[in-house]
């Protein structure tokens, strides 16, 4: 069974902004879309400890509906542990942060819910293994969303048929490839219908041949007018689709600007000497 | 040997049969209920239910099946509770089981790798659909030929409660073999029956085995895994 309707949750190339929006006016764009709506996004003074290690020092950090922010930094910089903070799979210690306009706290009783529009992406996939790639994408519509059965699976194939393998729907993900693992699991975040994605280093543990198909599909993602949070080091990706780079070091957000100016003329020390750690090879 | 012979044989041996395989089903079913539970506590985040979990589990351990038979059976009524001889063997036997269960399954629990918590956990799911939908079936599959070897010790450990008078196959065959004075055809009719029943649990774990094979994932009791490979 192979339904051809579309996914209806704002996706459609008609109800966000174009990719010629995109190319052009994004510096000043950025300015004025954040004067415009409150933020879905907002992180204020936020930080974490590891026992007496500071992770996160002071964070602050806003992303307005339909942004992509390109976090990026050294190992251990705390850029995974940021976006782990936004669906809660870590916890803060100090400042606050708010999702979808809820604070989350320890008080959440109902953080399912706020995880419900959340999606996340993982470097390593983690589909699971003892449920067809189908399986996969209706398990959390049906339980969490409780989403019929009949539903569910006609929603999953038109995800599965957006990353372009829908012909996979019956496979185990023991049977398919890194570059397809990773591209079922967008579907199946994309399945909750969630208002914003996170990608936690999404292709950093791909075979280099199938870091593409996987940046193809968040770059259709990100067309679509999706809210993304994406850690990354891939450059030609963030200078495609980001609207803004965030470049973390030792908990600390050094440097927030534009993919142009970033890339081309890092402002902080820091930031030059870690591009030019990536390119040195 | 002529038909009446082989009645008089038979029936007390098909009765105390029955009796077996409910010690065996009775217990099996509340030990993987207990030891679900015990494991659950063992790895909960509270400190009085994970340390009593372990109090148990060691105790049940620490000391012989037989012993537990005997303190039930022979022991509480010291106490004032007296307890049928079928019901204190069931609850030895689940007693028992429970404690070794409940490790099984936390070794299956722990061998999930973190990542599936995390992608369940961001997907919104609740405790409980995590543990039952993420979870319990990958370990269950991880566990699954340990549960097998438990499910044949239960079979054979039934013969255990024998010794507290419950009527089942081994002391039917007791009773068989005094009053024949025939013990070693009776003992001989009393170990094919064993090992009859272990045939068939044995036989019910390799199908269900290979029902919940996954390809590229879990390969059930097949003969094409890694270590036939070349």
């Amino acid at each position: 069974m192979i339904p051809t309707s579309s996914p209806e949750a704002g996706l459609q190339p008609a109800s966000t902004p174009t990719s010629t929006a995109f190319a052009t006016s994004r510096g000043a764009a950025l300015q004025a879309d954040a004067a415009a709506s409150p933020p879905i996004i907002s992180m204020r003074e936020v930080s974490k400890w590891y026992g007496d290690f500071r992770v996160l020092d002071g964070l602050a950090l806003d992303v307005h509906a339909g942004e992509k922010v390109i976090l990026c930094g050294p190992s251990g910089s705390g850029k995974s542990t940021t976006i782990r903070l936004l669906n809660r799979l870590e916890q803060h210690q100090k400042g606050t942060v708010t999702v979808c306009g809820i604070e989350l706290t320890d008080d959440n009783r109902n953080i399912e819910a706020i995880r419900a529009d959340v999606g996340m992406v993982f470097q390593h996939f983690n589909l699971f293994p003892h449920l067809t790639v189908l399986e996969n994408c209706v398990l959390a519509p049906m339980l969490v969303k409780k989403v019929p059965r009949a539903e569910a699976e006609a929603r999953a194939m038109a995800y599965l048929d957006r990353v372009k393998i829908p012909q996979l729907a019956g496979q185990y993900p023991g049977q398919i490839s890194g570059g397809q693992k990773q591209r079922v699991a967008i579907a199946r975040a994309l399945c909750m219908q969630p208002k914003v994605m996170l990608f936690d280093e999404p292709t950093s543990a791909l075979d280099p041949e199938m870091v593409k198909e996987v940046l193809d599909t968040m770059v259709s993602l990100a067309r679509d007018g999706m809210t993304m949070i994406c850690v990354t080091h891939e450059m030609g990706f963030a200078r495609d689709v980001g609207d803004r780079v965030v470049f973390m070091d030792e908990g600390r957000i050094v440097e927030t600007d534009t993919p142009q100016h970033f890339f081309s003329a890092p402002k902080t020390e820091r930031a030059r000497s870690f591009l030019g750690q990536l390119i040195s090879h | 040997m002529d038909l009446v012979t082989l009645k008089m044989y038979l029936v007390p041996l098909a009765e105390g049969s029955m009796w077996t395989l409910a010690l065996f089903f009775a217990s099996a079913f509340l030990a993987v209920a207990l030891g679900l539970l015990v494991c659950l506590c063992r790895l909960s985040g509270a400190a009085l239910p994970r340390k009593l979990a372990k109090l148990y589990i060691e105790i049940i351990r620490g000391t012989p099946l037989l012993l537990q038979l005997f303190f039930i059976y022979y022991g509480l009524p010291e106490l004032g509770i007296v307890i049928d001889g079928f019901v204190a063997g069931v609850m030895g036997l689940t007693l028992n089981l429970g404690a070794y269960l409940a490790e099984l399954f936390r070794s299956g629990i722990q061998s999930v790798d973190s990542g599936q918590y995390e992608a369940a956990r961001a997907l919104g799911l609740s405790r409980t659909q995590r543990l039952k939908n993420v979870v319990l079936p990958q370990a269950l599959r991880t566990i699954f030929p340990a549960l097998g070897n438990y499910a044949l010790v239960l079979v054979k450990e039934t013969s255990l409660v024998a010794v507290i008078s419950v009527y089942e196959l081994m002391r039917a065959g007791e009773m068989l073999a005094g009053a024949t004075f025939q013990a070693l055809t009776v003992y001989t009719l009393v170990g094919v029956i064993y090992f009859a029943m272990c045939s068939v649990v044995s036989w019910v774990f390799r199908r269900s085995e290979n029902k919940l094979t996954v390809p590229g994932y879990w390969s059930g009791s097949g003969e094409n895994n890694d270590l036939t490979k070349a």
